[in-house]
């Protein structure tokens, strides 16, 4: 007898349990739950109609008659890399927890499913898999990102942006912890997401791990895992945190201040160790995770003020990179509203092509507090309440066809002479000379803050320490 | 009689449907731990021949009875399943042979039990 049972208007599962009966009475529970399944009762089966139908969520029961079920997952997941694959067993173990998310589980359930904890597990998958991330504070990357969109990530050709590039390649090589800065929306998860993609980790998960998203009662359990001990009776369950899918890919923390102090605490132990420590208490377990941290604002405030702790700061703060505001990037936000545009126009069913050019100066002359996300939405406004193809002045916001001429471009110019002067000045200096010269300003701007003026100047603060040696050398 | 099926567990398995599908449900349970145990009767005779024992099928069968009696709630058998499994896995011949004796006359009440359910829905 067949037991599966096609969906009509709901996806199919593909469920793989070689005992009849349990197969059965999922079946019946996931029909129940409105979800047609397609059954296997081997490896070698659920291959073969995973390969045939797709599905984009597998219940996989770990132990089979012809193989194990750890090689159909990763078999299944180099097929199809966004499958969410929920792993059933009998098998309570944190060991195997572990070991099937860090081989790619989603979700891992431990026999007797109950009817609620099933169903609810595989909507959850189901949601992600429409969704394209996991939930709202939590969201991976599809692992087959296109190469060309890495270097598109990044539209723009002025000076500030090459550098942040090269250092973002510098960086990408390095396993050490990364801090982004930047204005809100000046894409400092876009550049985090760059790093990892030109790591040697972009075959692993990207994930986003929102600190100020999540209340700091769930954030040990989010970040770090929660399970019942699987002595426990009515166990059913052990999901593991944001960290452990990071294994071999990259986690990216945004707002650390928002983050407990307990989560911080524990945090630090896995930096120190390399290793996590389940809430049920068993053995610690190794994971492989680069830390790349985002803040709007300066860090050492809230190390200051004892958001942040200050061990867990000198952990996370080693490479610094700032994602210059868009006010800063000369004719880029001219270029990345162009690219902008054609997307959005597509996207609200009109025509568009390109600035005209009292626009593009309305732009360049902008002082866009918002940044990009600021940018994405004049655009918008323009496409959806106008005919195209181009983008004139009296489409854009009133305060925004004034800043063409207004004091903003004023600004401009005489910060650009103001730039041209201080390079008279500085000529006939060593560049050794004008270095010093701009950190010690940098230092005395901080009032003797080295971390702050590091920031500063987006150079590591071990530099500058390194640097002052140097010139004390020198003196004495 | 002494049950070994757990009531909680069993009730929440006959209300997953209606009477068609319990039937069936019941039914290939039987015929599951009816396989089972006849399969368990077969891999023990393989415990005293030295040479031909298969820990690791003695040890699938044994995990395998393990879930099943997981989902029926037959706590005393799960519980011998889950020690066979760990016997298997290390190879320790003579204690699994008196497990493992255990475990299949268990897996024959269960089947019984599961009967007399059946014969009510």
């Amino acid at each position: 007898m067949s037991l599966d049972s096609p969906a009509t208007t709901t996806p199919s599962i593909l469920l793989v349990e070689d005992t009849a009966s349990l197969q059965m009475l999922y079946s019946t529970v996931l029909r129940k739950g409105g979800y047609g399944t397609i059954c296997a009762s081997n490896g070698q089966e659920a291959l073969q109609k995973f390969a045939e139908h797709r599905p984009a969520v597998v219940l996989l029961d770990l132990m089979l008659p012809d193989t194990d079920g750890m090689i159909v997952m990763r078999e299944m997941l180099a097929l199809q890399p966004q499958t969410r694959i929920i792993v059933i067993t009998a098998n309570g173990s944190v060991d195997i927890a572990v070991e099937a998310t860090r081989a790619g589980a989603h979700d891992f359930l431990v026999k007797p499913l109950g009817d609620i904890r099933l169903i609810s597990a595989v909507a959850n998958a189901v949601a992600e898999t429409r969704l394209g991330t996991a939930d709202s504070f939590e969201a991976e990357d599809q692992r087959d990102h296109p190469s060309g969109a890495i270097d598109a990530a990044f539209p723009g050709q002025s000076e500030v942006m090459a550098q942040l590039l090269k250092k973002i390649s510098a960086v990408a090589c390095s396993m050490a912890p990364a801090f982004i800065m930047g204005e809100s929306g000046t894409g400092k998860e876009l550049c985090a997401r760059t790093i990892h993609l030109k790591s040697n980790r972009a075959a692993g998960r990207f994930v986003t791990f929102n600190c100020s998203a999540v209340p700091a009662e769930m954030q040990d359990a989010e970040l770090f895992g929660q399970g019942d001990s699987p002595a426990k009776p009515g166990a059913t369950s052990i999901k593991a945190g944001a960290l452990t899918r990071a294994h071999r890919g990259t986690l990216f923390l945004e707002n650390l201040h928002d983050m407990s102090p307990a989560a911080q605490a524990k945090l630090l132990n896995f930096l120190q160790h390399g290793a996590i420590t389940l809430p049920n208490g068993a053995e610690p377990v190794k994971v492989d995770a680069r830390i790349i941290c985002a803040a709007n604002h300066d860090p050492v405030d809230d190390m200051r003020n004892g958001k942040l702790r200050e061990d867990l700061y000198y952990r996370l703060f080693v490479i610094p990179l700032t994602v210059p505001p868009l006010r800063a990037r000369g004719d880029d936000v001219n270029i990345i509203a162009k690219t902008l545009l054609v997307q959005i126009a597509d996207e609200e069913g009109k025509h568009f092509t390109g600035l005209a050019p009292e626009t593009a100066a309305a732009f360049r002359a902008a002082r866009w507090p918002g940044n990009i996300r600021e940018l994405i939405n004049v655009l918008r406004l323009a496409v959806v309440l106008h005919d195209g193809p181009i983008v004139t002045p009296e489409m854009l916001p009133p305060e925004m066809q004034r800043a063409g001429n207004g004091p903003d471009s004023a600004a401009a110019q005489a910060n650009g002479q103001a730039q041209t002067s201080l390079a008279d000045m500085l000529g006939g200096m060593t560049m050794s000379e004008i270095e010093e010269l701009a950190i010690t300003a940098a230092i005395r701007r901080h009032n003797g803050s080295v971390p702050r003026a590091a920031r500063e100047l987006d150079i590591a603060p071990s530099t500058i320490y390194r640097k002052r040696e140097t010139w004390n050398t020198g003196a004495a | 009689m002494t049950t070994i099926l757990d009531s909680d567990s069993l009730a929440a398995l006959l209300g997953c449907g209606d009477s068609t599908v319990v039937a069936a449900l019941l039914e290939q349970m039987m015929s599951d731990f009816a396989r089972l145990h006849d399969q368990g009767v077969v891999l023990m005779a393989s415990l005293g021949a030295q040479a031909d024992t298969d820990f690791s099928a003695l040890r699938r069968l044994a995990h395998e009875a393990k879930g099943l009696a997981l989902t029926i709630g037959a706590h005393k058998l799960t519980q011998i399943c889950a020690e066979a499994e760990v016997l298997a896995q290390k190879g320790d011949r003579d204690a699994l042979s008196q497990c493992w004796a255990d475990m299949i006359g268990l897996c024959s009440d269960a089947r019984v039990e599961l009967a007399q359910n059946r014969m009510r829905v």
